[in-house]
């Protein structure tokens, strides 16, 4: 009579599951995503007793994936990892479908690739994410005005380097 | 041009590609969180406190997740016997109440318990009764209830057991356990029953088992 409350927790888990998966990938977990995202689970389960009444679900999930991402990408580190994998690896566009504008998306792609890790991972969960402010400060735990002034940073720095490259195509 | 950006940035994350979760993920999720962290109990300084908080601390996990996912919940205990659909007799039952750090109280109601237990320390004492196949079982810690327990029970039931507050749970909760400067710990589901949470001076009981709330009132009101 083990039902009830585990199998209510097993359906919760696989409502956001998906979600947890995406997170942990473009966050920088890699293939690894989905062990990121089953010890984060097993840790969410643990910690509901801390969870404060009122708060949103989802976010305070994401919060716990990101920080198993930091974690498990910290102790890939330590083991000597011969290099540091890349946070947002152009095989996430798919090759095989008709994505409009490809080489364009590509770059775009790589530039929140190439910005400084502080920048890149508020950006990926506004924007690649699709989280909105508050849940992207909650996910990070950084304050709201944190979140936005990376953000506006993050985005000049994209705005600068798009521009640089699409100058650099110009001329080619 | 900050908008055709975000625009952009809006139009790659629909085109990104993250595989799937894999169908164990969930069964591999609860299958580590059920499994008891024994090993963490086994500090036998904290061993008498986590005995005591095991009955007292039922946390709101229960009762969150189930709101989450509007299904039913199962009353969840934790106990050192094998998990069973039933009320759990205490093993190596006794008779004895010798032992006890306290003055175990018996409700007349139920007449002598058929099991006894009284852990080493004397701090939990546990007794049940069984009767054409169904069980009670009454549970007696030597601790206060957690003032936050009593505030933030969730789906409790406030009751009046002879003059006294106590908490009715008709439906079913987890159980964590929160040692001193610890880290929760949750208690994987074991069986399915009402229970009612009486707190007295240094001791608190809990009653568990197939009963109406009528009827446990009735039985813990008739302590002696």
């Amino acid at each position: 009579m083990r039902s009830g409350d585990l199998d209510a927790y097993a359906e919760l888990v696989t409502r956001h599951a998906p979600m947890a998966v995406r997170t942990a990938t473009l966050l920088g977990a890699g293939t690894d995503a989905e062990d990121v995202v089953q010890e984060a689970f097993v840790k969410a389960y643990r910690s509901l007793g801390r969870f404060r009444d009122g708060a949103e679900l989802r976010p305070w999930l994401l919060r716990i994936v990101a920080n198993e991402t930091r974690n498990h990408h910290r102790a890939s580190v330590r083991r000597g990892a011969r290099e540091r994998a890349v946070a947002l690896p152009a095989e996430l566009l798919d090759p095989g479908e008709a994505v409009a504008d490809h080489e364009a998306k590509e770059r775009l792609l790589a530039a929140v690739a190439g910005l400084p890790d502080r920048l890149r991972v508020v950006v990926t969960c506004r924007y690649l994410l699709e989280l909105d402010e508050a849940e992207t400060a909650t996910t990070l735990g950084l304050p709201r005005g944190t979140v936005k002034s990376r953000l506006s940073r993050g985005l000049a720095r994209l705005r600068a380097e798009l521009v640089e490259a699409g100058r650099e195509a110009d001329h080619v | 041009m900050s908008d055709r950006l975000e625009t952009r940035l809006r139009e790659l994350a629909g085109d990104l590609r993250v595989p799937e979760p894999g169908p164990g993920l969930a069964g591999a999720v609860v299958a580590r969180v059920a499994k008891p962290r024994r090993h963490r109990l086994r500090w036998a300084v904290v061993a008498a406190v986590v005995l005591a908080l095991l009955g007292l601390a039922v946390s709101p996990v229960g009762a969150k997740v189930t709101g989450w996912l509007d299904v039913g919940g199962v009353m969840v205990r934790d106990d050192d016997t094998v998990p069973t659909g039933t009320p759990v007799v205490p093993s190596e039952s006794g008779r004895s109440l010798d032992g006890a750090a306290f003055e175990p109280l018996v409700p007349a109601a139920l007449g002598p318990p058929d099991g006894v237990r009284v852990t080493d320390d004397g701090t939990l004492v546990s007794m049940s009764w069984s009767a054409g196949g169904r069980t009670i079982r009454l549970d007696q810690f030597a601790a206060g209830l957690d003032p936050y327990f009593w505030k933030s029970a969730p789906g409790a039931e406030p009751v009046t057991v002879a003059g006294r507050d106590a908490l009715w749970f008709a439906v079913p909760h987890e159980v964590t356990v929160v040692p001193e400067g610890g880290q929760p710990e949750t208690y994987a589901p074991r069986l399915s029953a009402q229970t009612l949470v009486l707190p007295l001076p240094g001791v608190t009981l809990r009653l568990e088992g197939d009963l109406s709330r009528r009827r446990a009132v009735e039985i813990l009101a008739s302590l002696e």
